[in-house]
Parts: structure tokens; sequence; C-alpha cells
């Protein structure tokens, strides 16, 4: 059963937990070095805090508490919440409206949360436009509105993870949040991409660094067929259709997260999404390429 | 496609794909112990449950009972160490959860990871468990392979198996 890379006498050391929904797979690797018990724990202990702090379901996570907040109060968050709740309403603005973290009652509507059977959160309709946010991370609404921040909380943490690891010492590795996925450090590490239309294929992208690599796609939704993804159109609550998957990478997870949505988006709109992309170092890619004839590239989204 | 707003593109070859099941393997049983609980004896506790245990763990959790012996290890400062496994559509997991004297959930682990798309493989993985193979006999696997991109695989299976151990350990040492 035990395989050599499994010992934690010799690197690269791996370790996985369900957080975030999800599985999170952390790899590290420090040459001679011991095994990095310690970095293991606070990098996880970290995503357990991020994950505690953004989660829609806990009614005393900031989510929850924003979610249930009266309209026209400041309300304190923590930092890392507001730093999130930042990035949202930049993406939003400079998105023309794709990325809008106010949009959850669509995915309630096609069960991809589950029903609101208080009617709570269908009364608190207020949009993007009601959040309110100041530099000493207070929050406030000028409609009831709720927030869900699972497009781009699960980057972030893995960001944090690797702050982390880094305060730690540790000089290579990875964090992988389901998929979401950032490295760091100064050797190549080998990067795989799941084929959406077939889930045991994995398709080998090379080795990079100091990268990360986030997707989204239709497969292992694990809801009604009839729900074509988890990307859902701010404007008119339809989930798109992903004939594939789109892969976004950027140098921070939290951008490549988010980014994902607004790349399954673009189709919609016409707006020039370039200088978002340009700005946070990004770039979208769809595969499986468009022509099934050549399907030895992952093909840039617009060829 | 050409209607797409052009985004900056970076031209990303994939070089091959390979037909292979992920599979790895994080931590040993005993590695799992040192981890979850250092410089702490456990002494193995392998709970057997009653057909009435059964039915009730069935009952309260709202799922089946598919193992009725429990492989379980006493800690010396009243905690336990527990190893299940549960099967997902998509996955095949061994897992180890550690419980505090009072009973709660203070860590979780996973130590065996192993993707079973589809339904042959499925019932290979479950049925091998059971005779002390690993999948990898009926499968080609392929350790090598990590850092994965993809859309997110829920972890609602090992949140339902943790769910049901709770419920187990209650019954258990009443």
């Amino acid at each position: 059963m035990t395989s050599p890379s499994a010992s934690p006498q010799i690197g690269p050391w791996r370790r996985a937990r369900p957080l975030l929904g999800t599985y999170v797979e952390i790899t590290l690797d420090a040459p001679g070095a011991p095994y990095p018990a310690q970095a293991f724990e606070t990098a996880f202990a970290e995503i357990g805090r991020i994950h505690h702090l953004m989660s829609w379901h806990a009614p005393d996570s900031d989510v929850g508490r924003i979610n249930r907040a009266p309209p026209g109060h400041w309300l304190d968050v923590d930092p890392c919440t507001a730093a999130v709740l930042h990035t949202a309403q930049m993406l939003w603005e400079r998105s023309g409206g794709l990325f809008d973290i106010t949009c959850e009652r669509h995915l309630r509507a096609c069960g991809l949360l589950p029903a609101d059977s208080s009617g709570w959160a269908v009364a608190r309709s207020g949009g993007m436009a009601d959040l309110e946010l100041d530099d000493s991370a207070r929050v406030r609404l000028r409609q009831p509105l709720t927030v869900n921040l699972d497009g781009i909380a699960k980057g972030y943490a893995v960001d944090r993870a690797v702050a982390v690891l880094q305060a730690q010492g540790m000089t290579t590795g990875c964090v992988n949040a389901g998929g979401d996925l950032r490295l760091f450090g100064t050797e190549g590490q080998a990067v795989s991409l799941r084929d959406p239309r077939q889930p045991t294929r994995l398709w080998s992208l090379g080795e990079y660094r100091e990268i990360a690599f986030a997707t989204t796609g239709s497969y292992f939704l694990g809801v009604a067929e009839e729900v074509p993804s988890a990307v859902i159109h701010p404007a008119s609550g339809q989930a798109v259709t992903l004939s594939g998957c789109i892969t976004v990478t950027a140098p921070r997870c939290m951008h490549a997260d988010a980014l994902t949505k607004v790349a399954a988006l673009a189709d919609a709109g016409g707006l020039n999404l370039s200088p978002l992309f340009e700005s946070l170092g990004a770039k979208a890619h769809l595969f499986p390429p468009v022509s099934e004839e050549t399907p030895h590239g992952l093909c840039a989204a617009h060829q | 496609m050409d209607r797409r707003t052009p985004f900056m593109v970076l031209p990303l070859a994939a070089l091959a794909a390979s037909p292979a099941c992920y599979a790895v393997q994080y931590l040993s049983v005993e590695q799992a112990q040192a981890i979850m609980f250092p410089d702490t004896i456990l002494t193995a506790a392998p709970l057997t449950l009653t057909d009435v245990q059964k039915r009730e763990i069935e009952q309260r959790s709202g799922m089946k009972v598919r193992q009725t012996t429990l492989k379980r290890w006493r800690a010396a400062n009243g905690g336990y160490f527990v190893l299940d496994q549960v099967l997902g559509k998509h996955e095949f997991i061994t897992y180890a959860v550690a419980l505090d004297s009072t009973g709660a959930v203070r860590q979780v682990e996973i130590l065996d990871f192993r993707e079973t798309h589809g339904d042959e493989v499925r019932r290979a993985a479950w049925r091998n468990q059971f005779t002390g193979k690993t999948s990898r006999d009926t499968l080609r696997i392929n350790e090598d392979i990590q850092n994965i991109s993809g859309a997110t695989l829920s972890c609602v299976h090992i949140t339902d198996g943790i769910r049901r151990l709770l419920i187990t350990h209650d019954v258990a040492i009443r």
C-alpha cells in the first residue's frame, strides 16, 4: 500500500482534509528537511478559519451575519472577509455585473443550494449596488440582501494557505482545493487537467511555477441533470451550458477562481474583458479545443 | 465561438491524455495515528455492532451501515481514533477521525483517495476492500499524477460518513 512518496521521512509530502465543501490537498517539498507537521497544521487551520468565516450555511459566520443584517447599520467583519468582498465588488464593477455574489437566489432555484423554506432570503432581494464597504473591514447594506462567496472564497483560502506555508519557511508546494490550485516555489511542478467529457482521462499540461489554476465545468455537479453547470447568469438566473470546461490561470487563486465564472458568461454582453484579465495577469482557456480534430492543445476561448 | 469576447490567452499545450484513475495514499494508519494522537498510547478497541445497534444507527443517520465492525482505537486521554471508508460516485476514500474525550470531532485526515468513476470501477473497489486487495489489482492506477485542476468534487460522502460515525459512537458507548 505504501508508496515511497507517502512516507513522512522523504518528501514531497502530501496531506488532504475535507474542507471548503471539497477535498483540500497540500503538497510540500523541502529536500533534506524534517517532516513539516507544523506547516501542514497551520495551513489547514487557516483554510478551516476561512471556511468558517465565509460559510453560507453557518448563521454565525461573517456571511451568515451579513445575510441576516438589517440595512443601514455598519457590521464588523474579519479583514479576510472584507478583502474578499472588496475583490468581489471590484470584479462586479469591471465585469459589467457578470461576477455577482448576490445572485445566490438563482442557485437555490436550480437546486444548487438548499431551498429557502423560510422565505427569508427571497425577501432580501438587494443587489451588489446595495453592498457598502469601508476601509475598516465594515459592511453596510443599503437594502436587505444575501451574499454567497462560494465562487471566490475557495480560491482565496488557497491563497491564504500559500501565504501561511511561505511564512512557515516552506519553499515549494501546491495547495489544491478540489481542482482550484496554486503552485508556489521556484521548482517546476506538473499540472494536469481533468477531461470534462471523460473524468477518468487526465490531460498533462506540463510543468509550471508560481501560478494558480481554476476550472469550471459541468462535471461532478451531483444534482439534477437538467442543470447544465454551476455558473448562473446574474441577469437571467439561468445556468449557462458549458460543453467542456473553462480554465483560468492567474498569479492569485482568488482571481482565477472568480474569473472562471466571468469567462463562462462572457459570450453574453459583448463587453471587452481583456483589460480586466490583463490587469490581474489572468488568462482563460476553453477545453476541449473548438475543433475535435485537433485535441492536442488547450485552445484559446476565442479561436 | 467567434462571438466570444477575446481574453488574454496562453498557448498551453496539453501534452498527453492519461486514461488512468487517480489514486494517492496520504498517510498509513500508523502515520495518521502518530499525527492525530502524538505521544499518546492508542489501544485497539474494535467495535462490533449488534443488529439492534445497526438498525438504530441506520434509522438515526438515514444511511446504510455497510460494515458492522468499526475499526477503532482508544487513547489514554479518553479520545478515540476511528478508521472508516466511504464510497461515492467518483471516489473511494479511507479516512480517520480523532474524537476527543467528549466524543466531539477534533480532527479529520484523509488516508487514501481513489477515483472510482463508473459502476464497474466502483463495484470492484468496494468488493476488493473485503478481500484485502486494493483496486489496483484490477485497475490501472496512476500514482504519479498530482496537481489536477478540474471542477470541484463535493466532499458530501465524508461529511455523511462522519455523521454516521458520530451516531455510531453515541450508540455504542451508551
